[in-house]
């Protein structure tokens, strides 16, 4: 037998009572360690809070802009609804059936009694078919210049999809043609928003 | 297969609390006999015990992954009871009326009570050696150490480790005259 190894004095050590520390002393030790270490990993608590808000957020604001009302501000027609994701501009269309509606019966109305009066005169009754584009009329013929086209002669042809009048607007605006975007936005409007009888 | 200490502390250096669960399960109880055999009466084991594994957890950063655990886990622990005992101005006992009192006490009496009366008296010699010695031998059979890592944590050669650990287990199997025959 190893001097400095007693086989018999270990055995009866392990037979001796083996007191363990108390329960208070393992929460302490265990809540301390764990304390130590919480902010080491990744972004930590408050980090997942923040991330969780920016999320939130995010997503209240999508359908905020989803509940948003469909009817944009005219002057803003065309950028806005570029910017819009592809499901609003597709939800959009639905009401003009992507361009196969039926005019309203307003427009038609207006129509057939515009192409009567032109067959009678060149110009002085088609000012009255274009309430928006009046006041500019009457200053071009106090002028004693050109009389310009009627107004909703600039239009569109019938039938077209929103799209396309959309993007009529937008190319007015680029070039600069005030005269001409505000017809088709009236235009725009009467086709497809004002439908009031 | 089962995680070494040493992947255990490296684990939970790099932020794996569960780690420090196991390693803390593993090493408690051991950890807290030693304190409590090498303390004095009196003194505030639990407290003690906290205080070391505080130490542990503080000092993590310290432990070198290349050195095993437990040396380094028990010198913290010496360390702790050490500062205890420079706190009280507690010096050491040498226990030799102690030994005295327990010396050749084995009345006649059945295996059961004899080896009871064995343990009991065990720990009565335990307590009354001498600090150094007691640790020592605490160390090598609570803590599993060898003779070079008990003079790692005790700041001794392992010559003096031997030393120690020889009058050590002198006294004690001097006080168990009587056991070795009829328990164990």
């Amino acid at each position: 037998m190893n001097e400095l190894d007693d086989p018999r004095l270990s055995h009866l050590y392990r037979r001796a009572p083996q007191p363990e520390p108390g329960h208070d002393s393992d929460r302490i030790v265990l809540d301390a360690a764990h304390r130590a270490v919480s902010g080491r990993r990744g972004f930590g608590y408050r980090g997942w809070a923040l991330a969780a808000t920016l999320v939130m957020g995010v997503g209240i604001g999508w359908q905020l802009l989803q509940t948003t009302p469909e009817v944009p501000s005219l002057s803003h027609l065309p950028a806005a609804e570029s910017s819009r994701p592809p499901e609003i501009s597709a939800k959009s269309m639905e009401p003009a059936k992507l361009g196969i509606a039926p005019e309203p019966s307003s427009l038609l109305k207006r129509r057939e009694s515009v192409a009567d009066t032109e067959r009678v005169s060149a110009g002085t009754v088609m000012q009255q078919d274009a309430p928006m584009a009046a006041g500019d009329g009457r200053e071009e013929r106090a002028s004693g210049g050109p009389v310009p086209p009627a107004c909703h002669e600039r239009w569109l042809a019938p039938g077209q999809p929103r799209e396309a009048w959309l993007a009529a607007i937008a190319s007015a605006r680029a070039a600069g043609e005030t005269r001409l975007e505000a017809c088709l936005q009236q235009g725009y409007r009467e086709l497809f928003f004002d439908k009031q009888p | 297969m089962k995680a070494t200490d040493e992947q255990l502390m490296v684990r939970y250096r790099n932020g794996d609390g569960a780690a420090f669960d196991t390693l803390y399960r593993r090493h408690r109880g051991p950890v807290f006999r030693y304190i409590q055999r090498l303390s004095h009466d009196g003194e505030d084991v639990e407290s003690l015990y906290q205080d070391a594994w505080m130490r542990v957890i503080r000092a993590r950063g310290q432990w070198d992954p290349a050195q095993p655990f437990r040396p380094w886990l028990y010198r913290i622990a010496h360390n702790r009871v050490v500062d205890a005992w420079r706190t009280t101005g507690r010096v050491e006992i040498e226990g030799g009326e102690a030994l005295d009192e327990v010396a050749g006490h084995a009345p006649a009496m059945d295996a059961m009570q004899l080896l009871r009366d064995c343990v009991k008296r065990l720990m009565v010699l335990l307590s009354s050696l001498p600090e150094v010695q007691r640790s020592a031998f605490l160390l090598k059979e609570e803590a599993g150490l060898s003779l070079a890592q008990i003079g790692e944590v005790t700041g001794v050669e392992r010559e003096t480790v031997k030393s120690r650990l020889r009058y050590a287990l002198k006294r004690l199997r001097d006080g168990l005259e009587g056991c070795d025959e009829r328990a164990g």
